[in-house]
């Protein structure tokens, strides 16, 4: 009788460590899975905001090369719905050497989104030689913040360069 | 109490497996249909035909409604064709992008293709060569708002 108590308490124990060991396997297989979905999302929104990106500054770059590079273009004017472009006051805008500046604007693709990113946008032009103009567009954004302090955060630009006659 | 202080251990952990498998999934879910749900794939569907159309249209002429609920953009059949001769229609009609493409003379239809469905607005502009696109897909659960300018190479 002795001997059966004793093997007992033995089993006792080993049940508790092997619950334990259990639960630490099954939170290592689970966070590994979860650390891999959530890298995927944030990847997922940043390839998103980048796409986003490079589609305005393709609709920037078509509507000012639809006016032949105009140096009166008003972006703002293209706000229309839930698509919101209005004067920037960041100070992060720059504008490349060489080129003169058109202005600086804040884009928002669709206000309705809570999630939705604000993007700097940099306009500027440079007669490259008689009667060719080159348009350049910066467009700019902060893929790790999404809060209305993004604009301290924006660690990202998608630049594109477009050629247009002037007549 | 063993089994007690087990029990605990893995409700707790079970507790919080599952809080993180949740807010993981619904992220995940959240995330999967921004990219690839129907309203987002039929917006690329719907800005790459623009694209085609009115790249390869004649920046002579462009028709559009005085509202912005259509535009006919023209083209030509061939690299032979010496003036513009097929014309591309875009119009939304009962919640559904469509481009109709016919013959400018005679004046005939020859097909119409459903672009996009879900299409709660669409409206044309055009600022000089350009034209412009603003779209917005619905479909009951996200919203996706497209705008898209296209500037036509051809003369």
């Amino acid at each position: 009788m002795v001997s059966r108590t004793c093997k007992n308490k033995s089993r006792r124990g080993v049940t508790m460590v092997g619950t334990l060991v259990a639960v630490v396997i099954l939170l290592i297989a689970l966070i590994g899975t979860s650390t891999f979905r959530y890298t995927a999302a944030l990847d997922g929104r940043r390839a998103d905001a980048q796409t986003t990106a490079s589609r305005v500054a393709l609709l920037l770059a078509e509507t000012w090369r639809g006016l032949n590079g105009d140096s009166t273009l008003d972006p703002i004017q293209l706000a229309a719905g839930d698509f919101e472009v209005s004067a920037s006051s960041w100070g992060g805008h720059v504008t490349p050497d060489g080129f003169a500046l058109l202005g600086n604007y804040e884009i928002v693709m669709d206000t309705g989104d809570p999630d939705g990113l604000v993007y700097y946008a940099t306009l500027s032009w440079n007669d490259v030689q008689a009667g060719l103009r080159a348009l350049n567009i910066n467009v700019e954004w902060a893929q790790r913040s999404e809060t209305a302090e993004g604009a301290k955060n924006v660690d990202k630009s998608y630049a594109l360069t477009v050629y247009t006659e002037v007549w | 109490m063993e089994m007690m202080v087990t029990m605990a251990i893995m409700a707790i952990v079970g507790l919080a497996i599952g809080v993180v498998i949740v807010d993981g999934q619904t992220s995940w879910n959240t995330m999967y249909g921004r990219a690839n749900s129907d309203v987002m794939t039929q917006g690329y569907a719907a800005r790459k035909k623009l694209d085609a159309v009115v790249r390869g249209a004649s920046r002579q002429r462009f028709m559009i409604a005085n509202n912005g609920s259509w535009i006919e953009a023209y083209t030509f059949e061939s690299d032979a064709s010496t003036e513009v001769d097929r014309y591309w229609r875009f119009y939304e009609s009962d919640g559904d992008l469509l481009a109709e493409y016919g013959t400018v003379s005679p004046r005939a239809t020859l097909s119409v293709d459903t672009v996009c469905e879900n299409v709660s607005e669409c409206t044309f502009s055009q600022n000089g060569k350009a034209i412009q696109m603003t779209l917005t897909l619905d479909d009951g659960n996200q919203t996706n708002t497209i705008v898209s300018s296209v500037f036509a190479h051809n003369y």
